[in-house]
């Protein structure tokens, strides 16, 4: 029987859809590796869903350093040679998944969206060129461990997988394995200036944009329109836009009504950010930008000429 | 302090994606319009200011053909003080395993007391290398890096965490990190600034030179097609003139409720 290992990163609200992946390769043995100066919690949500739990209980976990995760986790996954090995791709998972794989030698796969049994084999699919294509690959699944990481909310958590009363394994951490990372502090870099999250309806300026002096473009668009302006990162990273304005998984999420895109290429990391079902209008010159993915209704163009015309039109209103 | 760092170049995929071409029953990438990776100008900075800081050397290295020299010259002309091309891996030159497997030999011959790369590539958007080369070093690797001191005796990282939230933290060298967007404003590279190295050479180093052997028992997963995504849940476009299309447009916000009128 294929055996399935999944790393549950403490905060990742995530980890469950794993199980999504796991069922793909039923039958198998499902063992959860679960990490905290804690377990309690964690033990009691995965019991139902396991065959296995090892539990790595250590006052070093209390934030999730992933380097210790990493150093006392490895050699179990050496002894264990599951099948698979799953964590989830969020920032943490960018540290860990690699670095398990380093340690092993066991090939990795990054950013996983789907998986599937096909004429014998294990397939799996990654986005590439920020989503504009899709790469297959197949997995040497059954020749030797694989470290894949998935992407948040590509799979399911399964409504009913068999339920199993999981053996609780606490696993002993060596010695030999003092941390190198030390924890300082926690910052929250969004904090400061304009609440967006607020606003039903929001304008979205993305690299389109070009350069600062332009963002008035989308500026009295947005304030035609009576929406605030929001952003993606990489305007943000130029220090045009604060911080408070960027949507997305390493900015803040909204759940407006109305998002306007205005240049943006529609990135996962971006859209990420949008919550609930907003009316998603979207203005791009290229035809194949990912955003037309997500809209529902996509303008191809130039957004100097289509987002004048279109503040002009709404200023007739009279709204 | 010596900082290593870790380049590749990528398809400049800037203007539309007319380097994505249906062939038959996949999509092939056909590119000779080559630049620095993004998140890897972000790497080269921090190490150029580092060095300009606390004195030391700093080195770029790539892993390609002489193709790669193209990048490698950027990062001398932004300041770095030389740079390694190293020889790829037979065949399987995309295996983050074997990239990682010759970049471990360049750190191990060189001897840098930091490594950066960038966060990930744009075009396979994977993130794998740097920290499969720190597990294999067995240093200790920080992703997506905001902020990069070194204190005298420490590196200071700040690095995103989740949803907006960083992690300040200290850790001793040696140490890989890979660079996020927004570390730094990469600096300026003129066309005279590439010239003045356009003659520096740049060492090839194989194999036999960073005192590696081929990685042993190394199983790839295997290479299929490349496709463009469904279409399923796609938008609809509109068509016509600018004019007409602002109009649908105004109207379907109309019947969305946005516009009372
Ligand atoms: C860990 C991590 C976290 C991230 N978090 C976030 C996040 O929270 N939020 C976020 O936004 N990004 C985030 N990113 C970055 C993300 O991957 C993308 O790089 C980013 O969203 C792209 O921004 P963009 O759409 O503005 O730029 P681009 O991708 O460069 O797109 C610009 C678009 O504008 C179009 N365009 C250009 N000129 C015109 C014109 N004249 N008229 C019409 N259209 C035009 C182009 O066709 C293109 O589609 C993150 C990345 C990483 C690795």
């Amino acid at each position: 029987m294929k055996k399935v290992l999944i790393v549950a990163q403490p905060e990742d609200s995530c980890s469950m859809e794993l199980l999504g992946v796991a069922e793909v390769f039923q039958p198998c043995l499902i063992q959860v590796a679960i990490f905290g100066d804690d377990l309690k919690l964690s033990k009691e949500k995965w019991t139902p869903w396991a065959d296995r739990i090892l539990g790595f209980e250590h006052p070093q976990l209390q934030w999730f350093d992933t380097d210790f995760a990493a150093r006392v986790l490895a050699p179990v996954l050496l002894e264990e040679m599951p099948d698979l090995i799953l964590t989830s791709r969020t920032n943490p998972g960018l540290e860990l998944l690699p670095v398990l794989s380093g340690i092993t030698g066991f090939p990795a796969f990054s950013d996983c969206l789907r998986v599937r049994f096909e004429d014998g084999d294990w397939i799996a699919d990654k986005a590439e060129f920020e989503g504009k294509v899709i790469h297959s690959f197949r997995l040497p699944v059954g020749e030797v461990p694989i470290c894949m990481s998935v992407r948040p909310g590509s799979f399911q958590t399964p409504a009913a997988i068999q339920k199993k009363a999981a053996d609780y394994q606490l696993m002993s951490v060596p010695d030999h394995c003092p941390p190198r990372r030390e924890f300082l502090e926690l910052l929250d870099s969004s904090a400061e200036g304009v609440d967006i999250r607020k606003s039903k309806r929001l304008v979205a300026v993305g690299r389109g944009i070009e350069d600062q002096e332009q963002l008035e473009v989308a500026e009295s668009l947005a304030k035609a329109l009576n929406a605030e302006l929001a952003s993606t990162r990489p305007l943000v990273d130029q220090g045009w836009l604060e911080k408070s304005r960027q949507v997305g998984t390493s900015g803040v999420t909204v759940n407006p009504d109305l998002y306007l895109t205005v240049g943006v290429s529609g990135s996962f990391q971006h859209m990420g950010g949008i919550q609930g079902k907003p009316f998603i209008v979207a203005i791009n010159r290229d035809p194949k930008a990912p955003v037309f993915n997500y809209a529902n209704v996509g303008m191809v163009g130039d957004l100097f000429e289509l987002v004048p015309l279109l503040e002009q039109e709404i200023l007739k209103l009279g709204e | 302090m010596k900082v290593m760092v870790c380049l590749k170049q990528v398809p400049d995929a800037g203007e539309g994606e007319a380097f994505l071409q249906q062939v038959g029953e996949e999509v092939q990438v056909a590119c000779d319009d080559w630049v620095l990776n993004e998140w890897d100008g972000f790497a080269v900075e921090a190490a150029v200011h580092l060095i300009e800081e606390h004195g030391g050397e700093s080195m770029a290295v790539s892993i390609g053909d002489e193709a790669v020299e193209g990048v490698l010259r950027r990062a001398l002309a932004m300041g770095v003080d030389q740079a390694w091309r190293l020889q790829p891996d037979s065949n399987s030159a995309d295996d983050s395993m074997r990239l990682a497997h010759s970049l471990m030999g360049a750190a191990l011959t060189w001897k840098p007391d930091l490594i950066i790369c960038g966060a990930m590539a744009s075009d396979s958007g994977n993130g794998l290398v740097p920290g499969i080369l720190a597990g294999k070093l067995q240093w200790p690797f920080v992703a997506l890096a905001t902020g990069l001191k070194w204190d005298g005796k420490s590196f200071l990282v700040r690095h995103e965490i989740h949803q907006g939230m960083e992690s300040l933290e200290k850790i001793g060298a040696p140490l890989v990190v890979s660079a996020q967007s927004g570390l730094n404003q990469p600096r300026y590279v003129s066309i005279r600034g590439i010239r003045r190295v356009a003659k520096r050479e740049i060492p090839m180093k194989n194999m036999a030179d960073l005192s590696l052997s081929p990685l042993q028992n190394h199983v790839e997963l295997v290479d299929l097609k490349r496709r463009f995504p469904p279409s399923g849940a796609h938008a609809e476009i509109l068509q016509g003139s600018p004019q007409e299309q602002i109009s649908q447009v105004i109207q379907r916000m109309r019947e969305q409720g946005v516009f009372t009128s």
